[in-house]
């Protein structure tokens, strides 16, 4: 039983390496806010670190906690949980935030917790049902996938980010 | 080989750019020696990372103390991307130099006077390597100035006007990065000087000026940053006129009441652009409001003063970039925030200040016959005060314009240098905030601009009224 399990889980990892290298996958990190799980891809994750404290910033959105120094820039923190329409984070030294590039900026995100990678092929994303939009703003998802019995939203991070300019 | 480094030479040489100082003793010996120890080119070796430190440390050192003037002007062509390394490492190294500076208390300096002491000259060699540094990436604004008298002929033959350009401070050095993006804004300034400032030779006759019109450029170092001026002496802002294009464009209400200085600043409104602007002359219709953007981008503010009749003033005011600033930290609520030097006049303890509440809440300070607008910063962030009232302090800042503003802090914390760190490379220009800086202990402050704290301070009267 075990073994033909590990032949299994093998095959499927060889199926998803294949997938990646044509081109037909995309490799995702995940990471939970409450109970539910996001991801982004991968090459946009530039690191990933504890939470530490952050300097608040005047005049911004309010899941915009502030910025951090990341080895020397400047780097500004969005909660995930608060964006989504949650409250703000109760913050401990067990959060995590994720820092991506997004274009030329880099910004990181703070979440609960990372959870896994995953490959997943194109073909098993489904788009963002109708009336996903919150609050009236553009899907902050731009699309579904499941995985391991766990729903993950694929988060459109340029529209997560466009949010966080300055209110005028 | 010899050729095809006489021919990187002479390439260079045609480069207008970088006006490092000489680099001759270097240079030289290798031209005439083939057996020189690299086999390629130093050119080449620069783009190698450099094998040889000293003659590097020594042009820098050149370029610090500004070798008397040379016949020819020998450089290098260095990748701008190894230089802005060098530029944030030096920045780094001043940060950590800072810490360590901190560090020092009685106690080390009683028994540990040889260490204290090699901090102290640590502290002095960082700064000439950041002047050094500084330089490398610095030029004289004359690259860009030096196209305007050409431009300045040509507007005088196509409007017909006699127009003369005095220019002041071309030796005045800027960052390369932001002397690209001057050319079309300075050009962009005079052009609408030459078209609306400057009257017709019969115009001025009438009104006793001199024929010919003086348009006049200036670039200066002042309070830490950079001002270039573009002034003309001709028929000022047509204030009415502007006015009524702005109600036209729906930039302000038709009742809008305006000070004379407001209605100035109008011809930076977004999609202001007057329909002289879409001359011929003035080309594709550019304006004002693009000049103010471009010049935004670059991290700098542009301001417009005008005297009917007597001529007005465009003037931008630019950072300059890794610029080591001289700050003075203070403490409000729980955050610590930096305001530039160069933008304080003085400080005055809050118990000896005669500061009113006006009816609508506004705070005044009463200063030699002066009425100053004073802000809390500590409600401007949202902290609560850490100390009574009469514990805090004020301080009085000059913002562009010669306007006054206090600021109400906690604590003063004392001076010192800090480097300058971007907050739009990953986030957006703040109003208040001319940037941020790493403090000692690691942690990010962010660096208070005086003159867009108003702004600032209005909006969120604004949104707390509404």
């Amino acid at each position: 039983m075990d073994s033909l399990a590990a032949n299994t889980d093998s095959h499927a990892h060889q199926k998803a390496v294949a997938a990646l290298d044509a081109g037909e996958a995309l490799q995702l990190i995940s990471f939970s806010v409450d109970e539910q799980y996001f991801g982004v891809e991968i090459t946009t994750v530039r690191e990933i670190r504890a939470w530490s404290d952050v300097t608040p910033l005047p005049n911004t959105a309010p899941f915009v906690r502030g910025v951090i120094n990341l080895r020397g820039t400047i780097v500004p923190i969005i909660d995930l949980r608060t964006r989504f329409g949650g409250p703000k984070t109760d913050t401990t030294p067990t959060h995590v935030v994720v820092v991506l590039a997004i274009g030329q900026k880099w910004m990181g995100i703070l979440v609960d917790a990372v959870s896994d990678i995953l490959t997943v092929p194109h073909a098993d994303i489904s788009p963002v049902p109708d009336g996903a939009e919150i609050n009236g703003e553009e899907a902050l998802l731009t699309g579904i996938v499941t995985h391991a019995d766990q729903m993950v939203g694929l988060i459109n991070l340029p529209a997560v980010v466009r949010g966080a300019t300055p209110l005028n | 080989d010899a050729m095809s480094f006489a021919d990187m030479l002479s390439d260079v040489q045609g480069d207008p750019a970088p006006q490092e100082a000489d680099s001759q003793p270097e240079i030289q010996p290798e031209t005439q020696s083939e057996n020189t120890r690299e086999p390629a080119p130093p050119q080449a070796a620069a783009s190698q990372g450099d094998p040889k430190p000293e003659p590097k440390a020594e042009k820098a050192d050149k370029t610090a103390a500004k070798a008397s003037a040379t016949p020819a002007i020998q450089s290098v062509r260095v990748d701008l991307d190894k230089v802005d390394r060098v530029v944030n490492m030096v920045g780094e190294l001043v940060i950590t130099q800072a810490m360590l500076t901190e560090q020092i208390d009685d106690r080390l300096r009683d028994n540990y006077t040889d260490l204290v002491r090699g901090l102290e000259v640590l502290a002095q060699h960082s700064r000439s390597l950041q002047d050094s540094v500084m330089a490398i990436r610095a030029q004289p604004v004359k690259s860009v100035f030096a196209r305007m008298p050409r431009l300045i002929r040509e507007l005088s033959a196509q409007t017909g006007k006699k127009i003369r350009l005095e220019m002041h401070g071309e030796t005045t050095e800027i960052d390369k990065t932001v002397i690209e993006q001057l050319s079309d804004p300075l050009t962009h300034m005079i052009r609408n000087s030459a078209d609306h400032g400057i009257e017709s030779p019969e115009a001025r006759a009438e009104q006793g000026k001199p024929e010919e019109g003086t348009i006049m450029l200036s670039a200066e170092q002042a309070g830490g940053k950079i001002v270039i001026r573009v002034s003309d002496d001709g028929a000022g802002i047509n204030r009415k006129r502007v006015y009524g294009l702005a109600v036209e464009r729906g930039i302000i209400a038709e009742d809008a009441v305006l000070s004379d200085e407001d209605i100035d600043q109008l011809v930076f409104a977004p999609g202001f652009s007057t329909a002289e602007s879409v001359s011929n002359i003035s080309g594709r219709g550019v304006g004002m409001d693009v000049v103010r953007q471009n010049i935004q981008k670059l991290g700098g503010r542009v301001h417009v003063k005008s005297e009917p009749g007597r001529g007005s003033s465009v003037t931008l005011t630019l950072p300059l970039t890794l610029a080591v600033l001289d700050v003075m930290m203070v403490r409000v609520g729980e955050a610590s925030y930096v305001l530039p030097l160069g933008s304080i006049v003085e400080s005055i303890q809050m118990s000896d200040a005669s500061v009113n509440t006006l009816p609508d809440g506004a705070r005044v300070l009463q200063l030699r016959g002066e009425y100053i607008q004073v802000i809390d910063l500590a409600s401007l962030f949202s902290f609560t005060s850490s100390v009574p009232e009469s514990d805090q302090f004020l301080i009085l800042c000059e913002l562009e314009g010669n306007a006054k503003i206090g600021l109400v802090v906690d604590t003063i914390l004392g001076q010192q240098q800090v480097v300058i760190k971007s907050l739009e490379e990953n986030f957006a220009r703040l109003d208040g905030i001319a940037g941020a800086t790493i403090l000692g202990d690691g942690r990010v402050a962010l660096i208070l601009d005086v003159t867009s704290l108003k702004s600032l301070h209005r909006a969120r009267s604004g949104a707390e009224a509404a």
